[in-house]
């Protein structure tokens, strides 16, 4: 199997993935706002939106770049860059202020995503595991 | 090849709403079913029109995971004719769903959005899957 090319789907279906995430989860904290007057901690919850946005772009775009050009220093930041961003993503899940049904599902789906990014970035920088080059 | 390109990520994207909403669904099932029946409904009515949405929904669920896996590991990917026809079934799918959750439509309603939505997608990939396997395309 070729390792860089299943990174590589990964990271182009999450950065789709992530927009669609984004958009979901603005859209429910602007609703909550609106609907729920005693929220307690909306100014964390979205700045931790904001910031697991950021985070992400910086993510994928590094992990992309050191992939597609075989550099190894990129995707090793882009998968410690994982750690917060999951981190965020199990915020969102389990410690927000009021969690929806529908913020369950998508974050679940996020974090499978990263998850198995971890796994396959891993197994990209590991050396027995590049495509063999014939000259 | 360009334009296959453009339709992989709409797939994907297809493909998670739906199965999305199908969970969403199957989570929040008993209240589905008491939108979609009568007040003068029977508990043995109630419980059968249950089963049916929950066999129904879990069917769709494992339809829409199974196409997901053939999508990823890259069998369906490149296939922008079935992948138009998939994101038409699955987008409908996913818009009648959220009418079902929001306004609570007539129970056997949701057998037509399943064999639109969900068994004809899975049966065009299935003959992709066939026509791969047997002519050792992979």
């Amino acid at each position: 199997m070729n390792t860089s090319l299943t990174f590589e789907v990964l990271l182009y279906l999450n950065s789709y993935y992530f927009g669609l995430f984004a958009v979901c989860e603005i859209g429910m904290n602007v609703v909550k706002y609106m609907n729920f007057p005693d929220l307690k901690h909306f100014s964390t919850d979205f700045g931790i939106l904001m910031a697991v946005c950021v985070i992400e772009l910086f993510r994928v775009i590094l992990a992309r770049k050191g992939n597609l050009t075989e550099r190894k220093w990129p995707v090793l930041v882009a998968i410690f860059l994982t750690i917060p961003s999951l981190a965020g993503v199990l915020y969102f899940m389990i410690w927000q202020s009021h969690a929806l049904r529908f913020e369950y599902i998508i974050c679940g789906i996020q974090v499978g995503l990263q998850f198995v990014e971890i796994v396959t970035g891993i197994l990209c920088l590991l050396p027995f595991c590049k495509t063999p080059e014939y000259y | 090849m360009y334009y296959a390109s453009e339709l992989i990520p709409a797939k994907f994207l297809v493909l998670v709403a739906h199965f999305t909403i199908c969970v969403l669904l199957l989570w929040n099932s008993p209240q589905s079913v008491k939108a979609c029946l009568t007040q003068e409904a029977s508990e043995e009515v109630f419980r059968i029109h249950h089963t049916q949405l929950v066999v129904g929904l879990s069917v769709s669920v494992g339809m829409i995971c199974f196409e997901l896996f053939i999508f990823l590991i890259g069998l369906t990917m490149f296939h922008p004719t079935s992948a138009l026809l998939s994101i038409g079934c699955h987008a409908s799918a996913c818009f009648l769903l959220s009418y079902i959750v929001l306004d609570g439509w007539q129970c056997g309603w949701f057998w037509w959005i399943f064999t639109f939505g969900s068994v004809v997608p899975i049966l065009n990939d299935s003959c992709i899957l066939v026509d791969i396997i047997i002519n050792k395309k992979y």
